[in-house]
C-alpha cells in the first residue's frame, strides 16, 4: 500500500507546513525517487555520498518550504535544490589539483563507438562503468558540462579556474573517456 | 604544420591590426572547420549519453531515514500536528498512534513523534525488505512501494 493519495501538490505542501507527519511521509515518498535518481547519476562513482546528499536536499527543502510559491511543480523545485547541492560538491572537487599529467594525456583521436552498445541498459551501465574508472575530477567535469549542461564559462566562474583550464580538463576527460570506452 | 604554427597563423589571420591582411590558406580553414566539427561531434555524443541515463528508485531504507530526519527536524522547531488533527485530515494512523489518539492524554502527548521510539523505524532504516506490515505505518509503506 502506498501512502500516495490524490492530494494536490498545493494541499500537500500546506499539510507538510502544518507538520502533519503523514503528509510529510507522502511528500518524501512522492518525490524521493526523482531526487535520488538525479543525485545518483550526478555523483557516480561516489555512491557513498548519494544518501547523505539526498537527505540534505529534503532537509533544505523543509527549511525553504515556507517560501515555495508554487510557480513550478514541486519535483522541479526539489531538483533545483538538488542541483545546488551537487554543484557545491562539483565546485569543491574541481578546485582541487588535477591528476598527474601522464594519467590522462590526450591520445590519438579516437571515435566513441556508441552504436556498438545497442540496448539502453547496457549504455547506462557502460557509461557509469567508464565514468567510475576515470579520475573523479574528470568524471565531474564531464557530468557538469554534459549532464548539467553548464557552459565552460559558468564552470570557470564557479571554480575560479580560467575557461581555458576548464576546456583543457574537458579535453583530457573526453579523451580518457573515449579511450576507456573503447577498451584501450 | 604543428599546432603551435597553426595557431600562430590563426592569430595572425584573425588580428585586424596585423600586417596586410592575407586570407587564411584553404588547408588552415579546413583544419579549423574539422576541429570544430570534431568538437561538435564530441559534444553531441556526450549529450546523447547524458540524455540516455535511466531513472532508479530510492532504496526503502534511505526513504525511511529521510522521513525520520525530516520529521525530527520538524519537531525541533515546535510540536508536530496532533494525532486527532492528522486523523481529521483524512490520513490513516498506525495502531499505536490510534491508541494514543483515543487515550485521555494532553496535546503534548498527541503531538509526540511516536515513530521515533518505534521498532518499525529502527528496522526500516536498516533493511530494504523489513518485515513490517501493519497499516498506517509510513515505514511499512516505504517497503512496499
Amino acid at each position: 500500500m502506498s501512502l500516495i493519495t490524490k492530494t494536490g501538490e498545493r494541499e500537500l505542501i500546506a499539510s507538510v507546513l502544518r507538520k502533519d507527519r503523514k503528509a510529510s511521509a507522502e511528500f518524501v515518498e512522492r518525490f524521493v525517487d526523482s531526487v535520488y535518481a538525479y543525485v545518483r547519476h550526478r555523483l557516480l562513482p561516489r555512491a557513498d555520498l548519494v544518501d547523505d546528499l539526498v537527505q540534505d536536499v529534503f532537509l533544505s527543502a523543509w527549511e525553504s518550504l515556507p517560501s515555495f510559491r508554487g510557480d513550478s511543480p514541486v519535483r522541479s523545485w526539489l531538483i533545483g535544490i538538488a542541483r545546488h547541492h551537487v554543484e557545491d560538491y562539483y565546485r569543491g572537487r574541481l578546485r582541487e589539483p588535477l591528476p598527474q599529467e601522464g594519467e590522462a594525456e590526450p591520445v590519438d583521436p579516437v571515435q566513441l563507438r556508441l552504436e556498438e552498445v545497442l540496448d539502453h541498459k547496457r549504455l547506462c551501465s557502460k557509461t557509469n562503468e567508464v565514468m567510475g574508472s576515470l579520475p573523479e575530477i574528470y568524471s565531474i567535469a564531464l557530468r557538469w558540462r554534459y549532464w548539467e549542461k553548464r557552459s565552460t564559462h559558468e564552470m570557470a566562474a564557479a571554480t575560479g579556474r580560467t575557461e581555458k583550464a576548464i576546456e583543457r580538463i574537458l579535453a583530457r576527460a573526453r579523451a580518457l573517456f573515449k579511450k576507456r570506452w573503447n577498451g584501450d | 604544420m604543428d599546432d603551435d604554427a597553426l595557431f600562430k597563423r590563426l592569430a595572425a589571420a584573425s588580428d585586424p591590426s596585423a600586417l596586410p591582411a592575407e586570407s587564411a590558406p584553404a588547408n588552415l580553414k579546413d583544419k579549423i572547420q574539422a576541429s570544430l566539427l570534431a568538437r561538435q561531434a564530441d559534444d553531441s555524443v556526450f549529450e546523447t549519453l547524458a540524455a540516455a541515463m535511466s531513472a532508479e528508485s530510492a532504496p526503502p531504507s534511505l526513504t525511511s531515514r529521510i522521513y525520520s530526519a525530516l520529521v525530527a527536524r520538524q519537531a525541533e522547531s515546535g510540536p508536530l500536528l496532533g494525532l486527532p488533527a492528522v486523523k481529521a485530515g483524512g490520513r490513516e494512523l498506525c495502531v499505536f498512534e490510534e491508541l494514543v489518539r483515543i487515550a485521555p492524554v494532553g496535546e503534548k502527548k498527541q503531538a509526540f513523534n511516536y515513530c521515533h521510539i518505534c521498532h518499525a523505524r529502527v528496522i526500516a532504516e536498516r533493511m530494504d525488505f523489513a518485515p513490517i506490515y501493519w497499516p498506517g505505518c509510513p515505514y511499512a509503506a516505504f517497503q512496499r512501494r
